[in-house]
This record gives C-alpha cells, structure tokens and sequence, in this order.
C-alpha cells in the first residue's frame, strides 16, 4: 500500500524534473515532414539540374534556383514544427514559450545563425561545393547543443548530421545524395522513432 | 529498515513541496509564476508550502524588480539538495527492498 505512494512520488519527480527543465513540446510528426519536404526539395533540384544540363538554364540561374528552393524548404520545415509544437503543448496543457523553450532556442542559435552567415559568405565567394557539408555540420552542431534542453534523442540525430557533413566534404560530388540522406532521410526515420516512443498514447 | 525510514524526509510528504524541490533541483531557479504554471495549484497554496520549505533552509527567495512589477524567485540551498537526495534514494531503496 504504502510503496504505491512511494512509486508515485518517484513518477512524480521524474515528471517534473524533466518537464521544467526540457522543452517537451517538440513532436516527432516535425521531424516527418521536415525529412519529407527535403527530399521533396531533391526531386525538384533533380529536375532542375536537368534542366541546367539539356536547356539554356545559365549556372547563375541553377544556383539561386537552388538556394532559393533550400530556403523554402526550411521556412516549411520551420512552420510546421512549430505548428506541430503548438498543438501538442495545447493537447498536454504545456506552455509553449517557458523558460526550457527559451534556452534551447538561445543554445541552438549560436551554432545556426554561424552556420547561415557561414553559408552566405560561401555563396558570395561562389564555393557552392561546400555550401551541403556546412549546412549539414553546423546544423548538427545546434542539434546536438539543444538537446540538453528537450529529448535527448536529438542528440544522436545531431551527431549523424555533422557524421554525414563530414563525408560530404570529403566527397562533394554526390552532395545531393548528402543532403538527401542527411535532411531527409534521417529526419522521416528519427521522427517515426520520435513519434512511436513519445507523441502516440 | 530504520535507517532508511530516517532518511524519509517529512518535509517532502505532500505533493506540491515534492514538486518545489523536484523542479528547483534541475533549474538554477524558478519564479513564482513559473512553479506556480508547473505544479497547477493556487497561490496561497503554493506560498504556504513554500513557506515551509523555506523554514527548512531547503530552498531560499530573492525578490527583485521586472521593471516595476515585483518578481519572487526560489533557489535550492545546499542542505535542500542534499536532504531532497537522501528521500530519493530512501523511497528507491523501500521500493526495491519490498519487490
């Protein structure tokens, strides 16, 4: 009788610590279409690049087609994540904007905002072969720093990016396939996981 | 068996001050508002059980200023970390005792 109360207690402390301390709103559906809109992104820069080879499409044209197309993708990746976060605070009565959300967004801007900078200079000085390894690395890198603040599966996805930027820039050639894999492909497997272990009830 | 019973922290028996002490143990602090959004009970409750805590010294309260709205904010102490430690591993140690 009185070990259910102790058992309890335990539960209850366990909850608390991890729900004051990490953002828990994030939902693994985010990390679904994130993967699924990237690679989506890579059918249209495959079309794309079919067309810079067999028609007029002059290499300025390819290149901001490109980066333009990253840039959508990114806006929708962002949109539904927090769409998706939204609703599942609303459903578990969290509060969206709390103190964790705040640190992890602060812990993750440092590496991300050096990676967009990063890349802008990279496109100024037209060295596009590295622009998928630092997208990819510095990504990872914020990953792997915000995870101290939400699930800490996040964690092992950060590390999987900088793995597969890493290999990128050893191998530039196949850089589609790079950031297919990375964005696309680790995203739709690490939200299904994500989704099974903590959104399904 | 006594021995662990001892380390059964009275202070820590009701729901709301096992919550204070679980969430100042993983943040550096928390206001009152903040406690008050997690745990989900009224202010005079909350500011009762804080009160008791405070009487312990397990926790401590710095009130400042947010431009002119007055903030409360409650740390954890050392000695209110170390007697929250010791209930923990007491309550592990009688759930796994009796398994």
């Amino acid at each position: 009788m009185k070990n259910q109360k102790y058992l309890e207690d335990i539960r209850e402390i366990k909850e608390l610590m991890n729900r004051s301390a990490k953002f828990l709103s994030l939902s693994g559906l985010s990390g679904v279409f994130a993967g699924f809109y990237a690679l989506l992104g890579v059918i249209v820069a495959q079309w794309a690049l079919g067309q810079y080879q067999t028609s007029n499409w002059s290499k300025e044209t390819i290149i901001y087609f490109l980066i333009f197309l990253a840039l959508i993708i990114l806006i929708l990746s962002v949109g539904t994540a927090l769409w998706f976060s939204y609703r599942k605070a609303q459903q578990r009565n969290y509060k969206i904007w709390d103190v964790a959300a705040r640190n992890m967004v602060a812990d993750a801007l440092i590496p991300l905002l050096t990676g967009g900078l990063w890349s802008l200079i990279l496109i100024m000085r037209g060295q596009y072969s590295f622009l998928v390894p630092s997208m990819l690395v510095f990504y990872g890198l914020s990953l792997t720093t915000a995870s101290r603040y939400t699930y800490g599966m996040v964690y092992y996805l950060g590390l999987a990016e900088i793995l597969i930027g890493l290999l990128a820039l050893i191998w530039p050639a196949y850089n589609l396939w790079w950031w297919a894999l990375g964005f696309g492909i680790f995203h739709v497997l690490y939200g299904i996981l994500m989704y099974i272990r903590f959104d399904r009830h | 068996m006594d021995g662990i019973l001892k380390n059964i922290n009275k202070a820590f028996d009701n729901r709301v001050r096992l919550g204070i002490m679980s969430i100042l143990a993983v943040n550096e602090s928390a206001t009152f508002t903040r406690l008050k959004d997690l745990l989900e009970v009224t202010d005079g409750n909350l500011a009762s059980h804080l009160k008791a805590l405070e009487k312990e010294n397990y926790i401590m309260v710095e009130k400042s200023f947010v431009g002119r709205k007055p903030q409360t904010t409650y740390r954890i102490t050392e000695k209110g970390r170390k007697a929250f430690r010791l209930h923990i591993e007491a309550l592990e140690k009688l759930i796994r005792g009796s398994k």
